[in-house]
């Protein structure tokens, strides 16, 4: 039976919700599901009301695999992923736990991930919150030790030159302006290397939280069915031309109509 | 069951947006019809639509309407109407001479608008739908299908059927899509442009077909036997095949008014083969007729949808039968039953704005 948290929600099901790979699910419809039979519905009563694909989460096995793969920043903006990680429309050999073992973030595969009632949408989203949140961390602490060894580096330059000029406060200025006071010893100029080399790392790293940060909004927009636009895909040529001569072909079919109906009336 | 009252003023969708229009894929069929939106609402309900047809009936019923299975739960109290045949409105001389309007086409209209409303519009939100219709309706039936669809939606555009599937898919060169529903089986093969009317066919066998078959074989089998189309068509659904069964299937049916028990399966089998024919005859047709360097794409790439590619081992016969012509691969969609729907959907999220502007 269907276990049920104190908000009445049954939890540890999962229901099909994807259009072609895309996310377009509601929470709502389990509670309808439910509620066309009984107060609670076994997963078999489910299944056999056509709900095929509802089955038990293994949220913590989905969480895994999202923290495991945001960790390994294996985010991808484009969707050419989706029908790698098994979500090839009509096939079932793919669907097993342990096909996810190569699973990149986008939002074909976040589609895959609900269409194949291992997590919902809400799940995934939440997980993915909490791993960029985790991420972003772990980046911070990353600065933290990356800023404690220029401190150091300052500490061991200052000695070294034997000047006592502050340095510029700016992370991007510390280079030029050590390499204004330093000593023209071999020495000072490979620390010096090594601080423009930071500082190129940290700007590295800065773009990457950026672009995580961007990843993450980018997949709560996608994924929130707030209306077409975070669906709306990148057509081919070929599907813009059969788009074309299906919007004219309906544009016939209503001047048919219209003409028709005015002549019913008419007469 | 879920509650829908006979007002249908929405309620404010907590997914809607207030300046965007809802888009949502309509799949009308003869059994059932499906709808799915772009804010995530998918729903399916049986083609039926009743009127309590006194007011006893409505005091019991409490509407004024009914839907779905709730309509064919109350049949005995209502003036039940199953709007389309064969995947198209039907045209009947009640539709002409009701005098309150209660017919087929008002069925329709009202089944539209009850699935529009399911997909939980915004208030004042604007719908655009794709509607699926049979592969080979006629020019009457889409302006029937498309009057009907107006009064709930602002924008409508009407599709074939197998096309919307295959579009879906993404199965847009080289495949064949045989969708398989109740009314009609539409067979449509796809290569890269839009399907003109020699690359589609609409043949009458389908689940209905089975279902007067499964009762003509039971009948002759079991005459003391009493059941009506309702009830075989639950046994079908439950446990329709064409290979593979190894349990027999039992049933039980009234027989002078005491529950016996009867074994259908071979009757059962039968009445789903009943079809096969009929579909590889097309099959063949659709192959045979094209560009014979891509014909082995053609089958390589055979998809069927609809509720019938959930009759077991359906996919695997229509691959026995492909071997006369070389071989093939068929397989069935994920979801047989929302695959019209959602292709439907994909080809309205796709559609340009301007295209859905210009049509309001």
């Amino acid at each position: 039976m269907a276990d049920r948290d104190a908000s009445n929600k049954p939890r540890g099901f999962t229901l099909l919700r994807s259009v072609n790979g895309r996310i377009v699910q509601a929470d709502a419809e389990i509670d309808q599901a439910l509620e066309m039979g009984s107060s609670t519905a076994s997963l078999a009563e489910l299944q056999q009301r056509g709900y095929s694909r509802v089955r038990v989460v293994d949220r913590e096995k989905v969480a895994s695999l999202v923290k495991d793969a945001v960790s390994r920043q294996q985010y991808s903006r484009k969707d050419a992923g989706g029908r790698d990680a098994g979500g090839d429309y009509g096939g079932s050999e793919a669907e097993s736990d342990e096909d996810f073992g190569s699973l990149r973030i986008n939002r074909e595969n976040l589609g895959y991930l609900t269409s194949t009632g291992h997590a919902s949408l809400a799940d995934i989203v939440a997980e993915i919150v909490q791993a960029r949140l985790e991420s972003k961390q772990a980046t911070v602490s990353r600065f933290s030790a990356i800023e404690q060894r220029m401190q150091e580096l300052e500490r061991l330059l200052r000695g070294s030159a034997g000047q006592a000029r502050e340095p510029a406060a700016g992370a991007d200025d510390r280079s030029r302006a050590y390499k204004s006071y330093l000593p023209a010893s071999v020495a000072a100029e490979e620390a010096a290397e090594r601080m423009t080399s930071i500082d190129e790392r940290m700007r590295q790293l800065e773009e990457l939280l950026r672009r995580t940060e961007q990843t993450a909004e980018d997949l709560a927009l996608g994924t929130r069915a707030d209306g077409h636009a975070g669906l709306r895909r990148e057509t081919t040529e070929q599907q813009q031309a059969l788009l074309e001569e299906i919007y004219k072909q309906n544009v016939q079919l209503q001047a048919l109509t219209r003409e028709a109906e005015a002549a019913a009336h008419a007469l | 069951m879920t509650q829908v009252s006979d007002n249908y003023q929405p309620e404010a969708s907590t997914y809607a947006a207030d300046d965007e229009a809802l888009l949502v894929g309509i799949d009308l069929g003869t059994s059932r019809s499906a709808i799915a939106a772009a804010n995530g609402v998918r729903k399916m309900i049986e083609s039926y639509v009743g009127w309590p047809k006194d007011a006893v009936a409505v005091r019991h019923i409490k509407k004024n309407i009914v839907f779905g299975t709730e309509a064919l739960e109350h049949r005995l109290s209502l003036r039940l109407f199953r709007p389309l045949e064969k995947g198209v409105l039907k045209h009947s001389l009640e539709d002409e001479e009701a005098e309150d309007g209660v017919g087929n086409k008002q069925a329709a209209r009202e089944l539209m608008r009850h699935l529009v409303h399911l997909s939980q519009p915004g208030r004042d939100q604007k719908v655009y739908g794709v509607v699926g219709v049979p592969a080979q309706a006629s020019l009457k039936s889409k302006q029937a299908l498309l009057e009907a669809a107006h009064d709930s939606m602002d924008a409508v555009m009407l599709v074939s059927q197998p096309f919307a599937v295959a579009y879906g898919l993404g199965m847009l060169d080289g495949s064949i899509v045989i969708d398989i529903g109740a009314g009609t089986t539409d067979i449509c093969r796809m290569h890269g442009t839009m399907p003109g009317e020699e690359d589609q066919l609409t043949l009458p066998l389908a689940g209905d077909f089975i279902d007067r078959r499964f009762e003509e074989l039971l009948k002759e089998a079991y005459p003391e036997a009493q059941f009506t189309i309702t009830m075989l068509k639950r046994v079908k659904e439950s446990g329709a095949f064409v290979a593979g069964q190894v349990e027999p299937i039992r049933t039980t049916f009234p027989c002078n008014g005491r529950p016996t028990e009867f074994d259908v399966t071979e009757p059962l089998k039968s009445a789903c083969e009943s079809i096969l024919d009929g579909i590889n005859e097309g099959l063949h047709k659709l192959i045979s007729s094209f560009d014979p360097e891509f014909q082995s794409k053609l089958r390589s790439n055979v998809v069927i949808s609809g509720g019938g590619s959930q009759i077991i081992g359906l996919a695997s016969r229509i691959r026995q039968q492909l071997e006369d012509l070389g071989g093939g691969n068929v397989h069935a969609v994920e979801e047989p039953l929302y695959a019209g729907a959602n292709g439907a959907l994909q080809l309205a999220i796709d559609m340009p704005d301007s295209y859905w502007q210009k049509l309001t």
